[in-house]
């Protein structure tokens, strides 16, 4: 059916009928749908991390990415860094830019919409003295974030609107920022 | 051991589902009794606020042979009228409703059910679940977790604006519910609060129509919502954003901000001693003001439509939800003196020991036909077309599940058959 289904007109590259089919597989079995995501990180040096992203758990078994891969977090060199990598923040950016993008498509394809573009400018404004503890009224995440998306398809605008927000709907990234979630940290 | 009463069909509640069913049965000539936790329409009668008024307009009150006969046609008729006619009703059809008669326990047995109330132990072949969708409130578990000098209300609980204590209102919950007790809070000089979550945007009345007329002669009231993803999308569905009133087109969030009202994200939680709400707002009301015009579009376009076009006022578009720049996340607990859940009702089931719910507790049912033998159901949403939970498309199911359940008892049972095939060999 995977590669059967490939035939349509409507091709971004995403299964949907493959996804439609876990909905259904997953609603007669919710325990399955229980995943784990995971990420071992390790200091460097200075304010250098690597973060390395390969196993995870799903559908009642351990899983492996197809390759692990290794991301190095720093911050620039105007806060006296080395800029071995992006700061942790902008990397939220990466995952919420991924996640909606990748919904976009999905969601394009349930549609019978074909993409030709999707490219997305994200902005997370931010105020400094929140991290450096100078303004206890001041939060240390971002104050807001702004996602521009341009989207070439063959859609009314209406349509690429109604897109975008189903896309937000259904992200994981964008639920994790707009919603609080408990988080744990300790050291064993 | 014979300490039972006998019938064909137990039909337990005694509101519009449960009273069409028993026409339809008396119809029918099948021998039943209708077992009422009050009285007739008593969810109508203790279980509203004051004000509400019916959200369909008084011309969709029909239910099996009783059409609505009135002054008021295109009015929306108050609770007490709502009470008055449902009562007329059964007494018309002499519904065998047995009042102040509450179910404590429903298990099945041999050839039926063994339905236990407060009064006697009965039992039937068949029984029928018309205690209606909205039974039991439904709140989110922060609800648990409030101040402890905070009024804590939910939907079914409020009655009036006399009720709260002075200071602040946060209404959680942006459906009829929420929306209608904000107005009532913010008219009567309370500091309100809405927490929004998704919600269903439409017009009270579209170009000179009532909304119901565009969801019949679109047929997307009485389309059968045959589809098994589509059914579930249409019964996780939050209930419309209307109101029983013809002052104004559109009865949206929009309206209540103008009036004062604060609009904030979905409630997701307490911490820190903070209400803590969701930034997605701009896009949940991005979605529904899409959806709405996704309708309106459809409206428009109908063929239907051309032949009272002399009838129909120019096609507009509603103005699109409006938001502050800034979002609030979080308001400080003790800033808010009166939280009012409009976070919904759920069908109360804790007396059925038969195995038919599923994990989420909801019947496991198609077209009203339950997934255990013998047993039928009325007025959930969406059941078998989108108006299932509404008054007015009561008869039409009522109808069509009286008939399933008549030739279900028209069946040999099983145990019935063995018993005749053992007296059968006795004679001979």
């Amino acid at each position: 059916m995977n590669t059967s289904m490939q035939t349509e007109i409507t091709n971004n590259g995403v299964n949907v009928e493959a996804l439609l089919g876990a909905r259904e597989a997953l609603s007669e079995t919710p325990v399955a749908a229980k995943f784990q995501w995971r990420a071992e990180s390790k200091w460097i040096n200075g304010t250098h991390s690597q973060t390395t992203i390969n196993k995870f758990f799903g559908l009642g078994e351990e899983h492996n990415h197809k390759t692990a891969s290794t991301f190095d977090t720093d911050h620039p060199a105007i806060f006296a860094s080395e800029d071995k990598g992006p700061t942790p923040v902008e990397y939220v950016l990466v995952g919420l830019a991924g996640c909606l993008s990748s919904g976009i498509a999905a969601v394009a394809q349930n549609r019978d919409i074909q993409l030709h573009s999707v490219k997305a400018s994200l902005e997370g404004e931010m105020d400094i003295q929140g991290i450096l503890g100078m303004d206890s009224d001041i939060r240390n995440g971002f104050d807001s974030i702004k996602v521009v998306y341009h989207i070439e398809a063959d859609a009314s605008k209406e349509d690429i609107e109604a897109l975008v927000a189903q896309s937000q709907k259904r992200s994981a990234v964008f639920d994790a920022l707009t919603n609080p979630t408990s988080v744990h940290v300790e050291v064993a | 051991m014979f300490n039972f009463k006998k019938v064909s069909t137990i039909i337990i509640g005694a509101g519009p589902a449960g009273l069409s069913f028993s026409q339809q049965l008396s119809r029918l000539s099948i021998d039943h009794v209708i077992f009422e936790r009050g009285e007739i329409a008593n969810s109508w009668k203790t279980e509203r606020w004051d004000s509400l008024k019916l959200l369909t307009p008084n011309y969709k009150f029909n239910l099996p042979d009783f059409r609505y006969v009135g002054r008021d046609p295109n009015g929306f008729m108050e609770k007490d009228e709502v009470v008055e006619r449902l009562t007329r009703f059964a007494k018309l059809c002499d519904a065998p409703v047995h009042n102040r008669t509450s179910v404590r326990q429903v298990t099945k047995v041999t050839g039926g059910y063994r339905v236990v109330t407060n009064r006697a132990t009965w039992f039937c072949r068949t029984l029928v679940l018309a205690n209606g969708a909205f039974g039991n409130p439904v709140t989110p578990s922060v609800a648990s977790s409030l101040p402890k000098n905070t009024l804590s209300l939910h939907s079914k609980q409020y009655k009036n604006p006399a009720q709260m204590q002075p200071g602040k209102v946060l209404v959680v919950g942006a459906s009829a519910s929420g929306l209608q007790i904000a107005n009532e809070l913010v008219d009567s000089g309370f500091d309100v609060t809405l927490s929004v979550g998704e919600h269903v945007k439409i017009p009270r009345n579209y170009r000179g129509k009532d909304i119901f007329w565009w969801l019949d002669i679109s047929k997307l009231a009485t389309e059968y919502t045959g589809d098994v993803l589509d059914r579930l999308r249409l019964q996780n569905l939050p209930s419309p954003q209307l109101t029983g009133s013809n002052l104004m087109p559109i009865f949206d969030l929009t309206h209540l901000s103008k009036k004062g009202v604060k609009l904030v994200g979905k409630l997701s939680g307490v911490s820190n001693g903070n209400y803590q709400f969701s930034g997605a707002l701009k896009n949940t009301c991005k979605l529904a003001d899409l959806k709405l015009n996704r309708l309106l579009d459809k409206f428009d376009s109908l063929p239907e439509i051309e032949s009272y076009s002399d009838t129909l006022t120019q096609s507009e578009r509603f103005s699109s939800t409006v938001l502050s720049e800034t979002e609030n996340l979080s308001v400080a607990c003790t800033d808010v003196q009166n939280v009012i859940w409009a976070t919904g009702l759920k069908p109360d089931y804790s007396w059925l020991k038969v195995p038919v719910l599923n994990h989420k507790g909801m019947l496991n049912q198609t077209n009203g036909i339950v997934s255990s033998p013998g047993m039928f159901t009325l007025g959930l949403p969406s059941m078998r077309t989108r108006q299932s939970s509404y008054i007015h498309g009561i008869a039409a199911d009522a109808i069509r599940v009286s008939s399933d359940l008549k030739q279900y008892l028209d069946k040999p049972s099983a145990s019935q058959s063995t018993l005749g095939q053992k007296l059968l060999a006795k004679i001979s």
